[in-house]
């Protein structure tokens, strides 16, 4: 059931998509072995190995020509220990919520460009996280993953406003952004926001994720919203996958001051970005670019 | 500092950027200068083209200005909707250009064969 045409409240996209009620299982319980300052290698693979799809597409993705190992590949400790913890959790964190949108409506948005456009933010945000010397930098990266979701949240649940939306901002040449708005009276960010405090998630993903166009409102986590903000006019910038968007979002000018990145070192920045972004794109099998 | 495609790299050269392998991991560090090994196995290890020192470098390549201004048009569209004079657009303009500009000229030409970073979608 989608919701139909007329005014549309933002929770009760939400509320009315079973689909939507709780973030993924895998997710959660990764993120606690992330966080805890003991977990390791073998945490990891015990989540995974939980998670019979994930053990599923990890196995085919280490016995793939990428790795090229001359011997097959048949238990998770030995995948995650040939691809790496910080590799296996990037890939089972992205694939896990890339599901929960698989149903997307292809003629609305090329959805695999979408989630390119996620992971190019999330690794963007990673490396300015890095630059700056902030600690845990993979909650940054998820935070980049997850930075759009309520734009899908919008495509999947309010196909027909979102038709009208990608119209209007095609007609009036306007930024997509501005057109959910005065189409929807809210936007993408907003609705992400409600999905993570839906999903009980912490509240500094609300706030990157829910201000990342509008990062001065970000009265808790300035810098994660900030940092959000930077990553995602990277992403954009680097034409590395679209969200839908067809211009680099405006910058506000207050998040790249409390940031503090020296502009010249933003050509290195750029190249760790490629690099990073070539690895978590072969790793989701994304690669296969039309 | 030069861009050199793998088949024009020669023992001697000084690497200026670190090579790495396709998924990230450090081949031969920055720096350091190429052997006949480097040579004979950059290749074998999927890279396409390497960063040397030195600005008059036989085989360097250079960008076409087909390639120049087809990625600076396509900029200047993304960023119609930006203060162009904001000082990260300012410093990372040039820097978007000249990574696109290189891939343009690679898919153009059809002589990447390995992987490489840049590109994206069009």
């Amino acid at each position: 059931m989608t919701v139909g045409a007329g005014a549309i409240r933002p929770q009760d996209l939400i509320d009315e998509s079973p689909e939507l009620g709780s973030p993924p299982v895998v997710y959660n319980r990764l993120m606690e072995v992330i966080n805890h300052p003991r977990g390791g290698a073998g945490d990891v693979a015990n989540v995974i190995r939980q998670d019979t799809a994930l053990t599923a597409r990890l196995l085919k993705l280490v016995n793939s020509a990428f790795f090229a190992f001359p011997k097959k590949i048949e238990t998770v400790s030995q995948a995650v220990s040939v691809v790496g913890t910080s590799q296996v959790r990037d890939l089972s964190l992205a694939t896990s919520v890339t599901d929960l949108f698989s149903n997307i409506p292809a003629d609305l948005i090329d959805v695999d460009r979408f989630w390119r456009h996620s992971l190019a933010c999330g690794v963007a945000a990673r490396v300015i996280a890095g630059i700056r010397g902030e600690s845990n930098v993979e909650r940054f990266f998820v935070c980049g993953i997850l930075h759009d979701v309520g734009r899908l949240v919008l495509l999947l649940r309010a196909p027909e406003q979102s038709r009208e939306f990608l119209t209007l901002a095609r007609e009036k040449d306007i930024l997509l952004v501005e057109a959910e708005q005065q189409t929807l009276g809210f936007d993408h960010g907003r609705l992400g926001m409600i999905l993570m405090k839906h999903w009980k998630m912490p509240d500094v993903l609300q706030q990157a994720i829910g201000l990342h166009h509008d990062p001065r409102r970000a009265d808790r986590f300035p810098n994660e919203a900030a940092t959000m903000h930077v990553a995602d006019i990277l992403a954009h910038a680097l034409q590395l996958g679209n969200s839908g968007e067809r211009y680099v979002p405006p910058i506000s000018n207050a998040a790249w001051t409390k940031l503090g990145i020296d502009p010249s070192n933003l050509a290195f920045a750029v190249e760790e970005i490629d690099r990073q972004y070539e690895a978590s794109v072969h790793l989701l099998g994304l690669d296969a670019e039309a | 500092m030069a861009t050199v495609d793998v088949t024009q790299a020669e023992a001697g050269m000084v690497l200026a950027a670190d090579i790495l392998d396709q998924r990230g991991r450090l081949l031969v560090p920055a720096g350091k200068e190429l052997s006949e090994k480097h040579v004979r196995a950059l290749p074998a290890w999927g890279v396409s083209r390497i960063e040397v020192e030195g600005d008059d470098i036989a085989g360097a390549i250079e960008l076409e200005p087909w390639a120049v201004d087809q990625a600076t048009s396509e900029l200047d569209q993304l960023l119609s909707k930006v203060n162009r004079e904001h000082p990260l657009f300012d410093a990372l303009a040039p820097v978007c250009i000249e990574r696109r500009a290189m891939s343009l000229q690679e898919s153009g030409a059809g002589a990447a064969s390995a992987p490489t970073t840049g590109g994206g979608a069009a």
